[in-house]
C-alpha cells in the first residue's frame, strides 16, 4: 500500500506547531538576548568605542545594536506566539477530552494499560483506605468486582495554561510597547509645566532629599500637584512609592542641581535664566555665544587634578562651565557663586543653586494583562509539576495505577499508603 | 554590640566553612568506601554547617538592619544557604546520601567566594527600600539553591561512577534532577514576576532588558526547554544531566558574571 502523502498545508502546520521549531526560535531569542546584554544598545558612540568603526558597522547592519526592537527578534517572538497558539491553545478540545476521559464513570481501565502494579498481602484492598475520595465499582466479564478511582484531572491543564500564560505575556508586552506613554518633566520647587501632550500639567510643590549622617541618601521625596482642566490631585512621589493621578503613575526618577544665571551686557542685566547641569543659555542678541553649565559641585574640592564634591551639602558651591562661540570652545573653568564670568562685553553670574527633581509620568494600559498572564503561567506551573492526573483500580488483591507524570513518585506514594494500611505484600525493599 | 555581632558573624561563617569541608570529606568517604557511618556523620556535619550558616545570616541581618540580600557577600551566603536547604530536603526525600559528596563542596566553594567579598555593611539606597526585596531575593535563593542541587546531582550522574567507583542509581538521580529543576523553575518564575512588579514600583517599567533581567530570562528559557522535553518526550538520563550543568552555568553567569562584567539597573553590589 502506498503511504498517503501529507497535504503541504498540513505539513506546514505540523512544522509550525512542532517542538523543534519552537526550540530553534528560543535558541535565536537566547542568542539575541545574550548579544543584547553585551553589545551597547542604542549607543553608537559606545559601540564604536568597543568594536571600532568596522565592527560597529557590521553589528549595526545585523541590527545587533538594537536587538530588542530588531525586525528579526520581533519576527522570532511573533513566530513563537504562532507556535504557542498552534501547539497549545488550539489543543483546548483535546485537553478537555483527556479530563473527561479520566473521570468518565463508564470507562473500564485495563490492567495492560497500567503504569505499574503493586501486590497486596492477601487482605482485601480498599481504595478509600488508601485515601481515595470518590470511588466506583464495576464487574468484569469474568464476574470479578473491581474498584476504581480517578483524580487530579486538573493537572492536564498545567501545560496548556503555561503556554497560554507565555503567549499572553508576549502579547501584553508587545501591546504595551505601542500603547504605553511616557513623559519626562523636571523642575525646581514652585515650577509648573505641562506633562507632554497628556493634557495635564505638573506643579512641583516641594522636593526634599533625606540624607543620613554619612551623607548617603535615605530617600528622595517630591510633593506634586497634577492638574487636568479644573480638577487637581495632590500627592507625594518617592522612590518605590509613585503617585497616581488621572490614569498616570508619576515616578521620582532622578535629581540634580540647577543654577540661576544673570547675563549682563556692558553692566546692564539683559537676561535671567535657570539652567540645569548639562544645559546652556545665551544672550538674546548674541545667540552664537553659548554658556554651558557642565557640572555643579555643592561642596567643591580640587585635589590632584580631580574635581569632586566632598559632601552633598552646599558648603562650597562651584560650577564647572564652558563658553562657546560659533560652536568653538573659548574657555572652560570653575566659577564661584555670585562672581561674574566675563566674556567680551557680557558677564555671566551664577547664583542660588537649587536641586531639581526629574519626574517620569507613565501610562501603561496593558500592565494588568501582563500581570494576569503571570498568574496564569504560575498556576499552570503548579498544575504541571505538582498535580498529577492519576487513576488507580484494584480487584481487591492487586493495585493497578496509571499516570503520565512521574509514575515512580506515584508508586512510592502508594506503597507508603499500602504499608501504613497494612496491606502491602511483605518483603518490599526500600530503594537505595 | 555591633562589634560583637561582627565577630560572631565571622566566627560562625568560618565554622560553617569548616563544617561543609568536613561534610564533603565524610560524604566522599561514604561514597568511596560504602561506610554507612561516614554517611550519617556527613549528614550531621551538613546539618550543623547549615545551622551555623543560618546563625551567620541572622547575625548579618541584625547588624545590617535589613535582610542579608543586598551585596555580593550577603547574596553568596544566602545562595549557599539555599543550596544547603534544598539538599537537606531532597536528601531526606530521596534517600541519596551520595549527593552530599557533590553538594557540600559546592556550598564550601560558594561560602569561600563570599568570604573573599567585602563585608562592609551599607545602608539601603532608596531603590532597595521595598517589601519586594524580601520576596524577590528569597525566591531567587530557593530557585538557585534547587538548580544548584540539580547541578550537583548531574555531576554525580556524569562523574559519580568514575570518582566513587560505584554506579549510583541513575534512575533515581534522573528523577531528582527533574524534581529539583521543576522546583527551581517555579521559584525562578516567581523571582522574575516579583522582580517585574518591584521594577514597576521603583522605575515605572516592569521590563527594561537590563542585563540581569535578560540573563534571568535566558536561564528561564533553558530550563523551560529542559522541562518541556522532559514532560513531553521523556527526556532524561545523561543528556538531561548535561542540560542541568549548562543551566547552572547560566545561573552562575547571571549571578556573578552580570554583576562583574555588565552594568545595568541591578548594579547594587
Amino acid at each position: 500500500m502506498v503511504p498517503e502523502k501529507k497535504h503541504p498545508g498540513r505539513r506546514l502546520l505540523a512544522f509550525l506547531s512542532g517542538m523543534r521549531f519552537s526550540i530553534v526560535l528560543l535558541a535565536l531569542i537566547i542568542a539575541g538576548c545574550a548579544a543584547g546584554s553585551v553589545i551597547p544598545q542604542g549607543n553608537p558612540q559606545a559601540l564604536t568605542g568597543m568594536f571600532g568603526s568596522v565592527g560597529a558597522a557590521v553589528l549595526t547592519s545585523l541590527a545587533l545594536d538594537r536587538v530588542f526592537t530588531a525586525p528579526w527578534f520581533t519576527a522570532c517572538a511573533v513566530l513563537l506566539c504562532l507556535n504557542l497558539v498552534l501547539c497549545s491553545v488550539l489543543r483546548f478540545p483535546a485537553v478537555l477530552r483527556r479530563c473527561r476521559r479520566l473521570t468518565d464513570p463508564k470507562r473500564i481501565p485495563r490492567a495492560e494499560s497500567a503504569s505499574f502494579s503493586i501486590e497486596g498481602n492477601g487482605q482485601r484492598l480498599d481504595l478509600k483506605a488508601l485515601g481515595a475520595r470518590k470511588t466506583r465499582a464495576w464487574t468484569d466479564e469474568e464476574g470479578k468486582t473491581w474498584q476504581g478511582a480517578a483524580s487530579h484531572a486538573a493537572g492536564f491543564w498545567g501545560s496548556w495554561l503555561c503556554h497560554l500564560g507565555i503567549l499572553l505575556v508576549i502579547v501584553g508586552f508587545a501591546a504595551g510597547q505601542h500603547l504605553s506613554r511616557e513623559w519626562v518633566v523636571y523642575g525646581i520647587p514652585g515650577s509648573e509645566q505641562p506633562i507632554g501632550d497628556s493634557g495635564c500639567t505638573l506643579r512641583i510643590d516641594d522636593f526634599q532629599v533625606d540624607l543620613r549622617e554619612d551623607f548617603t541618601v535615605r530617600q528622595y521625596e517630591a510633593s506634586l500637584t497634577v492638574k487636568k482642566g479644573q480638577e487637581s490631585v495632590a500627592g507625594k512621589a518617592s522612590v518605590n512609592h509613585p503617585m497616581s493621578a488621572f490614569g498616570m503613575d508619576l515616578y521620582q526618577d532622578s535629581t540634580g542641581w540647577a543654577n540661576w544665571v544673570d547675563i549682563e551686557e556692558n553692566g546692564e542685566k539683559v537676561k535671567t535664566d535657570l539652567i540645569c547641569a548639562g544645559e546652556y543659555t545665551w544672550p538674546e542678541d548674541a545667540p552664537q555665544l553659548v554658556f554651558l553649565l557642565n557640572k555643579f559641585y555643592p561642596d567643591f574640592v580640587s585635589e590632584g587634578g580631580e574635581l569632586y564634591s566632598r559632601t552633598p551639602l552646599l558648603e562650597n558651591p562651584r560650577s564647572l562651565y564652558s563658553v562657546f562661540y560659533q560652536d568653538r570652545m573659548l574657555t572652560m573653568n570653575v566659577a564661584e557663586m555670585n562672581k561674574p564670568v566675563q566674556v567680551e562685553r557680557y558677564a555671566f553670574t551664577l547664583y542660588d543653586p537649587v536641586q531639581y527633581t526629574l519626574i517620569v509620568a507613565r501610562r501603561d494600559p496593558t500592565a494588568w494583562l501582563v500581570g494576569l498572564a503571570a498568574l496564569v503561567l504560575l498556576a499552570g506551573l503548579l498544575l504541571a509539576f505538582y498535580v498529577r492526573p492519576q487513576e488507580i483500580w484494584t480487584d481487591g488483591q492487586t493495585l493497578y495505577a496509571r499516570t503520565e507524570k512521574a509514575p515512580a513518585l506515584l508508586e512510592a506514594s502508594l506503597r507508603t499508603k499500602m504499608r501504613r494500611a497494612g496491606v502491602l505484600k511483605e518483603g518490599e525493599k526500600k530503594d537505595d | 554590640m555591633t562589634e560583637f555581632l561582627a565577630g560572631a558573624e565571622s566566627g560562625v561563617l568560618y565554622g560553617a566553612l569548616a563544617l561543609y569541608f568536613a561534610a564533603a570529606a565524610l560524604y566522599f568517604l561514604f561514597a568511596v568506601a560504602k561506610g554507612e557511618k561516614m554517611g550519617r556523620l556527613g549528614w550531621k556535619a551538613a546539618v550543623a554547617a547549615f545551622a551555623l550558616q543560618t546563625l551567620c545570616l541572622a547575625a548579618r541581618g541584625v547588624r545590617a538592619g535589613h535582610l542579608p540580600f543586598t551585596s555580593q557577600y550577603e547574596f553568596a551566603l544566602s545562595f549557599a544557604w539555599g543550596i544547603a536547604l534544598c539538599f537537606l530536603i531532597f536528601e531526606r526525600r530521596f534517600e541519596m546520601p551520595v549527593l552530599g559528596a557533590f553538594v557540600c563542596p559546592l556550598c564550601f566553594l560558594i561560602i569561600g567566594y563570599a568570604a573573599m567579598q567585602s563585608r562592609e555593611v551599607r545602608e539601603l539606597m532608596p531603590a532597595l527600600q521595598s517589601r519586594w526585596l524580601a520576596f524577590h531575593v528569597s525566591t531567587a535563593i530557593v530557585s538557585y539553591g534547587a538548580f544548584g542541587v540539580a547541578f550537583a546531582v548531574a555531576l554525580a550522574m556524569l562523574f559519580g561512577g568514575k570518582l566513587t567507583g560505584r554506579r549510583a542509581n541513575e534512575e533515581k538521580m534522573d528523577l531528582l534532577i527533574y524534581r529539583a529543576i521543576a522546583l527551581g523553575f517555579l521559584f525562578l518564575t516567581l523571582c522574575i514576576v516579583t522582580g517585574a512588579i518591584w521594577a514597576k514600583r521603583a522605575w515605572g517599567t516592569y521590563w527594561n532588558w537590563d542585563p540581569k533581567e535578560t540573563w534571568s530570562l535566558i536561564t528561564w528559557i533553558i530550563y523551560a526547554v529542559f522541562l518541556h522535553l522532559r514532560l513531553s518526550k521523556g527526556f532524561g538520563g545523561r543528556k538531561a544531566a548535561v542540560f542541568a550543568v549548562v543551566g547552572f552555568a547560566c545561573v552562575i553567569f547571571t549571578y556573578i558574571g552580570v554583576n562583574t562584567l555588565l552594568t545595568g539597573l541591578h548594579s547594587y553590589a
